[in-house]
Formats: C-alpha cells, sequence, structure tokens
C-alpha cells in the first residue's frame, strides 16, 4: 500500500517514519512541503494520503484539489490532518474532495492501524 | 422620563379683580332689578287705585243719570197731575176727596217714584193724604213747604230727609207747588222718596259687594245709604261724589281702599314671585356660566401650557432620540408609524424617515415572520458617505405591541469594529492552537515510541522519567483540546449534529471507554440496569454525549477511593431521562456550589484531596449538555460539610418531549 505523507514539520515526519517502518504492508513516501507533494503526484500513484492542511502555499488544500485534479489518482484515499475541527472547515474539506479528516494530535503508534482501517 | 416641573404644584387662582368685577355687576343686576319690580308695582298700584277711583266716578254718573231721569219722569208725571187737580182753587172743592180722591189714588199707583201723598193748601192745612191722619193738619211750617210755595212750573223741592213717623223709616220729602195754568199757586202737593225707591234705582246698576253709595242732601244729611255707616267704616277709603245742583242731592259712592286693592296686591304679589323666581333663574344660569367661563377659561391657560410642555418635551426626547449613540428606527405594518434617529439613517445611507424604514425592512424578515421578544439580524451594509469598509451591523429587533398595534423597535449597532476584533482573536487561537499542537504532537508521538520501542532497554529511573513526560503531555493535549472546544462554544461554532441515541447503549459506551482509566486508580465503574428494562431512545449528538459522560465519569472516578465504586445510571420518567453519574469520593463543599462549573476556577478541594486537572472540564460539560437542550444538577454530600457517606451524584436531565427520537413501530 502506497501511502504519502504531506507535512512540512521535519520531527512529525521522522517520528511518523519511525512508527510505520517497522509496518511491512506500508510503503511510506514523504513530502516536505506542497510544491514537493504536487512534484510527486504527477509521477506517482498512492492508495492513501494524508495531508498536512496548514503548510506554507501551496497548502494541504491546493494538494487536495491537485491530487482531485489529477486523474492518475483517482481511487486514493485523501485524509486531510488539521488542528481545526470546526464543523465549518470539515464541511469545506469534505466538499474539495477530501475522504477524511484526522484531528491533530494524532498518536504515531496508531497510525498504521488507522490506515489499514480506511482501506 | 417626565420631568416633576412639567406638572402644576398649585392650583389655578382665577384672576381676583374680574371675580370683584362680576360680583359687583350681579349686585347691581339684582338692585337694578328690584328697582324695576318696585316701580313697576308703584305705577301699577297707581293705576289701578285711578281706575278704581274712575270706576267709582263713573258709576256715581251713572246713578246720578239715573236718578235724575227717574226723577224727571216723576216730575212730568207729577205736574200732568198737578195740571189736573188745578183748575179750581181748593176752597171751592167742598170736598177734596170726592173731587180730586180718585186721581189722587191714581198718581200713587202709577207713579212708581211715589208711594204717598200729601195736599196741603195755601196755608199748610193738609188737604188730603194717602195717610188719613194727616188731613186736617198744618204743615206749613216744614222746610219743603217754605220752599215748594216759592217755586215756579215743572219745578220741585227736595226736602231735609225725616224719619217717618208711621214707619220709623227714613224718607226724603219731595214737594211740587201746585199752580193753576195761569200761574196761581194753589197749594203744595209732596209726597217722599223712601229707602225702597233708591235701592230699587241702584239696583239696576252694576253695584260692587264692597261699594257704598250715599245720599246725601245740601245740609249734609244721609237721605239714602245702601250700607249702614258703621259698617266697613274702618281703614283707608276711596271716594267719588256726584252732586244734582238742582235737587241739592249729591252722590257719594266710595269702597274700601283695601278691597280694591286686594286684586292689586294679589297680582303684584305673583307676579314679584315668578319675576323673582326668573331673575334668580337667569341669575344663578349667569353664575354658572360664569363659573363654567373662568373653568373653561383656566383649561384652556393649563392646555396651552401643557401644550408647550409637551412640546418642549418632545423636543428633548427628539434630541435624545435623535443623538443617541446607537441607531434606532420604529415602524409598525400599517405603515403610520416611522421614525429614525441620526446614526440609524447614517447606516442605512438613508436622507428621511420612509428612506431608512424601507431600507431596514429589505434588509430584515417581514414583521409578523420575526419571532416575539428580541430577534437579532446582522445586517451587511454598503459603506458609509467617505468610507470604503462595509458596514456590519446588528440589528436588535424587539416587537412590542402599543395600542393594539404592533410595533417594531430596531437597535442598531456598529460591529464592524467587535467582528474584527474576534475574527483577530479567533486568527489568533487558531494560530496558537497549530503552533502548541505540532510540537505537542511531535513531543507525545516521540515518547509514545521511545516507550514502546525502548521501554524495555531503558534503566528504572529513565523509564519513570518517561512515564512522568508522557503524563504531562497528556494533560497538556487535553488542555488544547478544551481550550479548543470552548472556543467553538463561544464562536457559536460547535456543531450537534442529533441521532438517535439509545440511553442504554450510551451508557454502556461511556463505562466501557473509560473502564481502563478506572483500572488504573481501583475504581470500579458500574451501570445500573435501566428501570423497567426500557431503554428510551434520545435526539442527542452522541459524540458530544460521550464527551459529557467521560468527563463526569473521569471526574468521579479521579475522587473515589481506591476500591471505590462509579455508579452509572438513568431515571425515565413519561416527561424526562435524567442520566446520573454518582461516586463516594469526598464531596463539593456546599460553599463551592456556585463556582462549580466557571472556567479556571479556584482549587474547590484541599491541596491534599484537589486532582489535577484543566479547570476546563465542568464548563464544557455544562455547555455541552445546555446546547443539546439538556439541563446539568449536582446532589452533594462533602466530607468538609461534615458529611460521613459523602459522595457526589451529577444528573443530566433531557426533556423526552423535545430530545425523544420518534420511537420505530
Amino acid at each position: 500500500m502506497n501511502v504519502l505523507f504531506v507535512d512540512d514539520e521535519a520531527d512529525i515526519r521522522e517520528l511518523i517514519e519511525l512508527a510505520i517502518m517497522t509496518e511491512p504492508d506500508i510503503e511510506a513516501t514523504f513530502a516536505a512541503s506542497g510544491t514537493e507533494a504536487m512534484s510527486l503526484l504527477a509521477t506517482q500513484t498512492f492508495d492513501v494520503m494524508l495531508l498536512d492542511v496548514m503548510m506554507p502555499p501551496p497548502d494541504g488544500l491546493d494538494v487536495l484539489r491537485a491530487a482531485r485534479a489529477n486523474a492518475d489518482q483517482g481511487d486514493a484515499i485523501i485524509v486531510m490532518c488539521t488542528a481545526r475541527t470546526s464543523a465549518e472547515s470539515e464541511a469545506e474539506f469534505r466538499a474539495l474532495g477530501a475522504d477524511h479528516i484526522l484531528h491533530k494530535p494524532f498518536k504515531p503508534l496508531k497510525l498504521a492501524e488507522y490506515i489499514r482501517s480506511l482501506t | 422620563m417626565v420631568r416633576s416641573d412639567y406638572f402644576l404644584q398649585t392650583e389655578y387662582i382665577p384672576d381676583k379683580r374680574s371675580r370683584w368685577v362680576f360680583r359687583l355687576l350681579m349686585i347691581a343686576v339684582t338692585l337694578i332689578f328690584i328697582g324695576g319690580m318696585v316701580l313697576l308695582a308703584l305705577a301699577d298700584q297707581r293705576r289701578t287705585a285711578a281706575r278704581a277711583h274712575q270706576q267709582l266716578r263713573h258709576f256715581a254718573e251713572l246713578f246720578e243719570q239715573s236718578l235724575e231721569a227717574s226723577l224727571a219722569v216723576a216730575n212730568l208725571e207729577m205736574w200732568s197731575l198737578i195740571d189736573d187737580i188745578s183748575y179750581l182753587p181748593f176752597r171751592y172743592a167742598d170736598n177734596i176727596d170726592a173731587h180730586y180722591g180718585r186721581r189722587l189714588q191714581r198718581a200713587v199707583e202709577e207713579i212708581e217714584q211715589v208711594d204717598s201723598l200729601v195736599l196741603l193748601d195755601n196755608s199748610g192745612t193738609v188737604l188730603w193724604s194717602t195717610a188719613a191722619s194727616l188731613v186736617g193738619m198744618n204743615l206749613g211750617d216744614r222746610a219743603y213747604f217754605q220752599t215748594a210755595v216759592t217755586l215756579a212750573r215743572d219745578a220741585f223741592t227736595v226736602g231735609v230727609p225725616i224719619t217717618s213717623r208711621g214707619s220709623g223709616r227714613r224718607v226724603t220729602p219731595i214737594a211740587w207747588p201746585v199752580l193753576s195754568s195761569s200761574g196761581e199757586l194753589r197749594g203744595v202737593i209732596a209726597s217722599s222718596l223712601g229707602e225702597d225707591y233708591y235701592a230699587s234705582l241702584l239696583s239696576l246698576q252694576e253695584v260692587a259687594p264692597d261699594m257704598r253709595v250715599r245720599i246725601v242732601t245740601a245740609n249734609g244729611e244721609t237721605a239714602f245709604a245702601n250700607r249702614q255707616t258703621a259698617e266697613g267704616g274702618s281703614g283707608a277709603q276711596m271716594m267719588a261724589s256726584r252732586a244734582l245742583p238742582g235737587l241739592g242731592l249729591e252722590i257719594h259712592v266710595s269702597r274700601d281702599r283695601a278691597a280694591v286693592m286686594r286684586g292689586y296686591w294679589e297680582r303684584t304679589i305673583a307676579f314679584g314671585i315668578i319675576a323673582l323666581a326668573l331673575f334668580f333663574t337667569v341669575l344663578m344660569s349667569a353664575i354658572r356660566a360664569r363659573r363654567h367661563s373662568v373653568l373653561l377659561a383656566e383649561g384652556l391657560k393649563r392646555s396651552e401650557r401643557d401644550r408647550l410642555q409637551i412640546k418642549s418635551a418632545q423636543r428633548e426626547f427628539d434630541a435624545i432620540f435623535e443623538n443617541v449613540g446607537d441607531g434606532i428606527v420604529i415602524f409598525d405594518d400599517t405603515g403610520t408609524l416611522r421614525r429614525s434617529n441620526l446614526v440609524a439613517r447614517r447606516f442605512l445611507g438613508a436622507r428621511d424617515d420612509d428612506t431608512a424604514v424601507r431600507r431596514l425592512r429589505d434588509r430584515i424578515p417581514p414583521l409578523p415572520v420575526i419571532p416575539e421578544g428580541t430577534a437579532t439580524f446582522r445586517l451587511d451594509l454598503p459603506p458609509g458617505e467617505g468610507e470604503d469598509e462595509r458596514q456590519a451591523v446588528q440589528c436588535r429587533v424587539k416587537k412590542l405591541k402599543l395600542y393594539g398595534a404592533e410595533i417594531a423597535y430596531c437597535m442598531l449597532e456598529d460591529i464592524s469594529a467587535q467582528e474584527r476584533l474576534a475574527e483577530a482573536r479567533m486568527a489568533f487561537v487558531t494560530s496558537v492552537n497549530h503552533e502548541l499542537r505540532t510540537p505537542l504532537t511531535s513531543l507525545s508521538g516521540a515518547l509514545d515510541l521511545l516507550g514502546d520501542r525502548f521501554g524495555d532497554t531503558l534503566p528504572q529511573g529513565a523509564a519513570k522519567l518517561v512515564s512522568m513526560a508522557s503524563r504531562n503531555t497528556e494533560r497538556l493535549l487535553v488542555l488544547v483540546n478544551d481550550i479548543l472546544t470552548l472556543q467553538a462554544i463561544d464562536q457559536q461554532q460547535l456543531s450537534i449534529a442529533r441521532e438517535p441515541v439509545r440511553v442504554g447503549q450510551a451508557l454502556t459506551e461511556a463505562s466501557a471507554t473509560n473502564a481502563g482509566y478506572g483500572l488504573s486508580r481501583d475504581v470500579t465503574i458500574r451501570v445500573n440496569p435501566l428501570p423497567d428494562h426500557e431503554d428510551p431512545v434520545l435526539m442527542l449528538d452522541p459524540v458530544r454525549l460521550q464527551q459529557i459522560l467521560a468527563n463526569l465519569i473521569s471526574n468521579a472516578i479521579k475522587y473515589s477511593p481506591p476500591g471505590g465504586v462509579v455508579n452509572l445510571g438513568a431515571d425515565v420518567t413519561d416527561k424526562a431521562v435524567s442520566l446520573y453519574v454518582t461516586d463516594t469520593g469526598p464531596g463539593i463543599p456546599q460553599a463551592a456550589l456556585d463556582r462549580l462549573f466557571d472556567r479556571f476556577t479556584k482549587p474547590i478541594h484541599g491541596r491534599d484531596v484537589q486532582a489535577s486537572g484543566t479547570g476546563l472540564g465542568l464548563a464544557i460539560t455544562r455547555e455541552l449538555v445546555q446546547r443539546q437542550g439538556g439541563e446539568i444538577t449536582i446532589e452533594t454530600r462533602a466530607q468538609a460539610d461534615g458529611a460521613c457517606d459523602s459522595g457526589t451524584t451529577f444528573r443530566i436531565r433531557f426533556d423526552r418531549g423535545t430530545s425523544e427520537a420518534e420511537k420505530d413501530p
């Protein structure tokens, strides 16, 4: 299972890597910015994407739009990771094509289980 | 606010001068009236008296004429008799009775005025008489005889009244000379006028009952009186007299003045009473009219003053209304009331009330649709004059019933600044939140991984420190989450997604979720079965309900003594479902109850009892309960208040009517 993690926080990326590197069925790819994520979208396809919303532009929503605009990524399950909990922002994300919302802070150790529950 | 000096402290006092003028006028009118009445009465009295006198004179004249005529007739007849008996001197007739007896007798019978006759010769000796006893007597010394012998033809004389010896009645002698056709005196023929004669003559006239008629001879003797002099002699008399110059008689007619004037007095009194009554009615009317006019004048004055006061109060009100800081628009549905003030017109970019009301009504729902009480609307208005930002205005509409009509009272308040401030605050909290969470996520993740991957290999002291760090990270996370939830609540952005929730199931789930925490504190969670095995279904947000129960259960566990039991259950009635969480902890002191739900409240318990927490849990719990239409209450017995079986029960009550789901058949 190809999973794309996009987060501008290096610590978070590293923690996730540490947490899921022991999971044999998850092949993780990391992007440190929106730009990097978009270039990855052009070359690879992913089963699941976890996109951090709050990043310097292009942010998670731009990546979400780009992924939904890309026909190759049509089957991807997109999860938005955010600290925002308001109903309005959730509705906005879903309107743009997000499948799930993962509230921060999340537990890196529970992440593998969460990803498996999505597919 | 009506100032007290708008009202009169003293009663209105009518003008003193005008009152005196009016009184004097009234007195003058009364005097003039009384004077006029007296004058009228006097004139009437004089006229009445004159008329009565005139009547008396007229009567006397009539009576005199009638007497004269009667005597003239008698005179004629007597002279006819005299002619019959004067051919020869009486001395040639040896027997008078034989010669003239029948003729004389016939004269007595035929001449009404004469009821007796005496014939005397030149020397006064009675030759013949209706009273035989008189024959032969000499009556030559009688005044009437002596007068009669001097008279010419067609004349007669009336003598002094005498009282008749025969009948005792008063009679007036009347005598004619017996003259032959050649003028030779033969003798005298005499008769008398009795009172009966006068009375019968008088009876031909209309005599008033109180009228007294007297016939007086030249020397003042009364020949006839229709009433006794003594009778009615008292009191003033009114008299008229008429003389019969040829006979030396005078007719006196008199009446009692009082009797004459009786009619006058009766009339005058009646007239006076009526006039007085009329006058006083008019007078009273005048006084009343005057009083009314005074009151009216007073009322007019007062109303004029009131009008001025109202006008000034109105102006004052207008000034306040116009310049008050908030915008105010008042209108009704019929279009009769349209008012706005300066600020409101500026907000709405209107120059007059009509435009302001129209523009406002275009932006809020129609009046009948607006709920009772106070409704709030947010208006997004175009920029004001000389500004470029749109105006955010809060419009609070209050519907009032005034004189039976519905009136909308709208307060417009500029909330642009408030909104900008709120936005800034929200942005700040969101940003702080994000900035806090990102490192927290890393921190808690790192500690979790450390414990998970390397827990076994860590020295004992290090493992303890990692556990401590991990626990406090958790606490920090809960705090950040709580702050975020409260912010969502404050921003009215807390979403409540209602769906049917089975109460029994919710309780079991809450128990299961928190069992782990209970285990770690050696506290058991017991779910009491629902009464009658009923499992009510309520329309609630299941996630928020679990949040509420988790907060209450974790509090209960926190304060339960080791080995304690937290009871969980629900009371069900027809109207409501009441969920409860009971612990056997130290209880909450009464003194602290009223600040229990405050945010970041200061510790309720002493240092030895107080458990760690964010100080937000109950505040959030209450908000979540209230947001779903519920109500949270506490029953507690605190050790601090001296209770032995201390403990606390939190109850969350939801009405079944509003929050209950329709049951499936």
